[in-house]
């Protein structure tokens, strides 16, 4: 494969194409990892505004209807709702596990069974979250199982 | 519809499971308080009527989310279910005296045994489960 990196000027918009057969899903992977990487996400924390990058987020909660973005120790708040936000991710390491919940796979360490069919996410900063058992399947098959 | 499919092939799991103990239960109460009674075919469709009483318990458990608190409450409720679908059962079938205390402790200790089997059996297939998770999230990792 070749790869072609060309310079443009600073006023110029960068633009990567993709010349390819078909768009399997290591490509699909590829662009999707692309669109991590481009994106910000606005968040709030108190009064304060800033941008993060959504592959720093370990999961998204929705709470009384507000939601929060979790990262390694810190808690941020976003306008955006659960199923914006599991649209805009949709295809990429983000992962709805739950009515209230989407979280990142490349952040879990571990799964582990819980009660009655549902499971439980070991995230790398050690919270564990639900995985209700109507997602397991949809996991699996993310999983490639 | 996914939904109902997977509720219909868990309750058959869970019907196999209990078959199995309660056959091991009945087994176990004939030899200890009835070693001399003949048994007719119609026990063999009781158990199983039985049995399938007792698989509609899984219905306690719905589809939608619910609290780990509350998984906890409807299992409990679902043990009691067992107990009263069980003594229900004998008291009609006519399968013991229900004014005896060794057979009614003896059956209280079977129900307990296999409820905690069943819920052993359950766990273990998700353990299993998640064994495969943990490798399949290995492997996206190194996709990576």
């Amino acid at each position: 494969m070749k790869i072609i990196i060309e310079d443009i000027g600073p006023d110029d918009e960068e633009e990567i194409i993709i010349r390819c057969r078909e768009v399997d899903e290591t490509i699909m992977r590829f662009v999707n990892r692309l669109k991590i990487k481009k994106e910000k996400l606005a968040v709030r924390q108190g009064e304060k505004i800033m941008q993060i990058e959504p592959g720093d987020v370990y999961y998204f909660e929705a709470v009384d209807n507000k939601v929060f973005l979790y990262l390694d120790k810190n808690v941020y708040e976003t306008r955006l709702k659960l199923y914006e936000l599991e649209r805009r991710f949709a295809g990429t390491d983000f992962f709805r596990v739950s009515k209230s919940v989407i979280l990142n796979l490349v952040k879990v360490e571990n799964f582990y069974p819980a009660f009655n069919g549902r499971f439980e996410a070991l995230m790398k900063n050690g919270e564990r979250i639900i995985i209700s058992r109507q997602y397991v399947p949809l996991l699996k098959n993310k999983l490639g199982l | 519809m996914s939904d109902l499919v997977d509720k219909i092939k868990s309750m058959i799991k869970t019907f196999s499971y209990v078959t199995t103990g309660v056959l091991f239960s009945t087994a176990l109460f004939i030899s200890v308080f009835k070693p001399q009674a003949s048994l007719d075919v119609t026990l063999l469709w009781q158990i199983l009527c039985t049995t399938l009483i007792c698989t509609l318990g899984n219905l306690l458990y719905p589809s939608r989310e619910i609290s780990t608190k509350q998984i906890v409450i409807r299992m409990f409720i679902h043990y009691l279910y067992i107990h009263v679908v069980i003594f229900s059962c004998a008291y009609f079938f006519d399968w013991f005296e229900l004014n005896n205390g060794q057979m009614r402790v003896f059956m209280f200790i079977c129900i307990t045994v296999v409820f905690a089997a069943v819920s052993w059996f359950t766990w273990h297939e998700d353990k299993k489960t998640s064994e495969l998770l943990n490798h399949s999230l290995e492997k996206y990792r190194k996709r990576e």
